[in-house]
């Protein structure tokens, strides 16, 4: 008797609301559906401030910045024309550092500024070191549309040779402005970037070496990098024989050599290394 | 008894089994179907050939496996490496479970904390790569969506499994 009573009076017991297998299984769900949403939120209010690129991989940056000299010297001009024109300027222009200064003025949707990119990279790369370099194409409403290539906006550039300054004019949208020229760069090119330095005024992307050497457009075909991804293009910098890669090193070694020459030809390792004292003889002085 | 009586006999424990443990089943299977996919990742980034994987203004598979969140902090090791280690302990673990069981021994004690413990940081680490893709690459994996999908059903199981736990 005594035992029915025990028996009657243990009642089931009720697992709480917040420990049902079923209560955690839809709170995990909602919490991540939730995350999911917040991000896509973030990532639509972000872009609408920005020019909504994606940031390169450091190890593409790195095969780009770090072409070896063994393809730099085996390129060399690769038998393209220096695309570099000298100013006969008594003046260096410095930049921000102090140092001499390679300016830059182009814009995302540009596809020549697209090309050129590649090998201001790959030239400035043998001088100092990129960060936060971003991702983009050229525009799909232009020739060459879709050109994989980098931007410079937001980037950072640190050297102890060099300082680098960079414009994008406008994003991948041509009618959608992003940086505006200072008033010493307008004046520049203003000055260099009109004949009898280049052949029509106001082109882009405009190129200037320390007030010595300027030059506009790509100094290569912008068709070489269709329909390639910028970590196949990376990867393919280490063929020398590879027309891309001598498109862009080639043009690159041009750079570099006017480069030295705004530098004191420092640092020795770049400057007085095969091809670049070849090269510079073709620059014209 | 005879032999279709035997043969039935027997295998009555392994249909129980798969009955009783289709938890732990499910995560292995989870594992194997995640670990494969790591592998593909792993060889792809490795190799530089293309990924199986449309492509669209939203969905471009190349776009986030070569970005700078492709690879683990600092490093040139794939994220999708980490999975291959990931998947390989999710599985084995739900293998040590699986074992007991066709041994009809008791499971270990610590088997299900582990395995909650384990999908919560595997859980953690993919919300961080949903919003590296969507926040800052601007873009979403197909072949990674199915990674992620594959560690949030093993966390939600391995939180069954902890929660449903008798005491």
């Amino acid at each position: 008797m005594a035992n029915q009573r025990g028996k009657r009076a243990r009642a089931p017991r009720q697992t709480p609301f917040w420990r049902r297998t079923s209560t955690l299984m839809l709170g995990t769900v909602v919490v991540v559906i939730v995350a999911v949403v917040a991000f896509i939120v973030i990532a639509h209010l972000k872009s609408t401030n920005s020019g909504g690129s994606d940031v390169a991989s450091p190890a593409v940056v790195r095969q780009v910045a770090g072409v070896s000299p063994q393809v730099l010297k085996s390129v060399g001009t690769g038998g393209y024309q220096n695309p570099l024109k000298t100013t006969h300027s008594g003046s260096t222009l410095k930049g921000s550092g102090g140092k001499p200064e390679v300016l830059y003025v182009g814009a995302e949707y540009c596809p020549f500024c697209a090309a050129e990119r590649w090998s201001v990279i790959v030239a400035l790369g043998r001088f100092g070191k990129f960060s936060n370099l971003h991702y983009t194409t050229s525009s799909s409403q232009d020739v060459y549309p879709n050109t994989p290539t980098f931007t410079f906006y937001g980037s950072t550039y640190k050297s102890k040779y060099i300082d680098f300054a960079s414009v994008e004019t406008t994003t991948r949208n041509p009618n959608k402005p992003l940086q505006n020229p200072t008033s010493q760069q307008n004046a520049l090119m203003q000055k260099y970037d009109a004949p009898p330095y280049v052949q029509d005024r106001g082109s882009i992307p405009f190129i200037d070496v320390a007030n010595h050497y300027v030059a506009t457009g790509s100094g290569y075909d912008p068709n070489l990098l269709a329909n390639k991804t910028q970590k196949q293009i990376a990867g393919r910098l280490a063929n020398p024989k590879d027309p891309l890669t001598r498109g862009i090193v080639a043009n690159a070694n041009y750079l570099t050599a006017a480069i030295c020459e705004s530098t004191g030809n420092k640092p020795a390792k770049v400057c007085s290394k095969p091809p670049i004292p070849q090269v510079q003889k073709k620059l014209g002085k | 008894m005879s032999v279709a009586e035997e043969t039935h006999t027997k295998s009555r424990p392994r249909r129980d089994l798969i009955l009783k443990e289709r938890g732990l089943l499910s995560l292995l299977v989870a594992a194997a179907i995640g670990f494969a996919v790591s592998i593909y990742l792993t060889v792809v980034h490795y190799s530089g050939a293309s990924l199986v994987c449309s492509t669209t203004s939203v969905i471009n598979c190349q776009a986030v496996t070569t970005s700078a969140y492709s690879v683990l902090f600092g490093t040139s090791i794939p994220v999708s490496a980490a999975g291959i280690v990931w998947f390989l302990v999710s599985g084995e673990l739900a293998a040590v479970g699986l074992l007991k069981a066709y041994r009809s021994q008791a499971e270990p004690g610590w088997l299900r904390p582990v395995q909650l413990f384990w999908g919560l940081g595997g859980l953690i680490f993919v919300l961080y790569l949903v919003y590296a893709e969507i926040v800052l690459v601007h873009r979403i994996c197909e072949w990674c969506t199915l990674v992620h999908l594959l560690t949030l059903f093993s966390f939600m199981v391995a939180l069954g499994r902890l929660a449903s736990r008798k005491r």
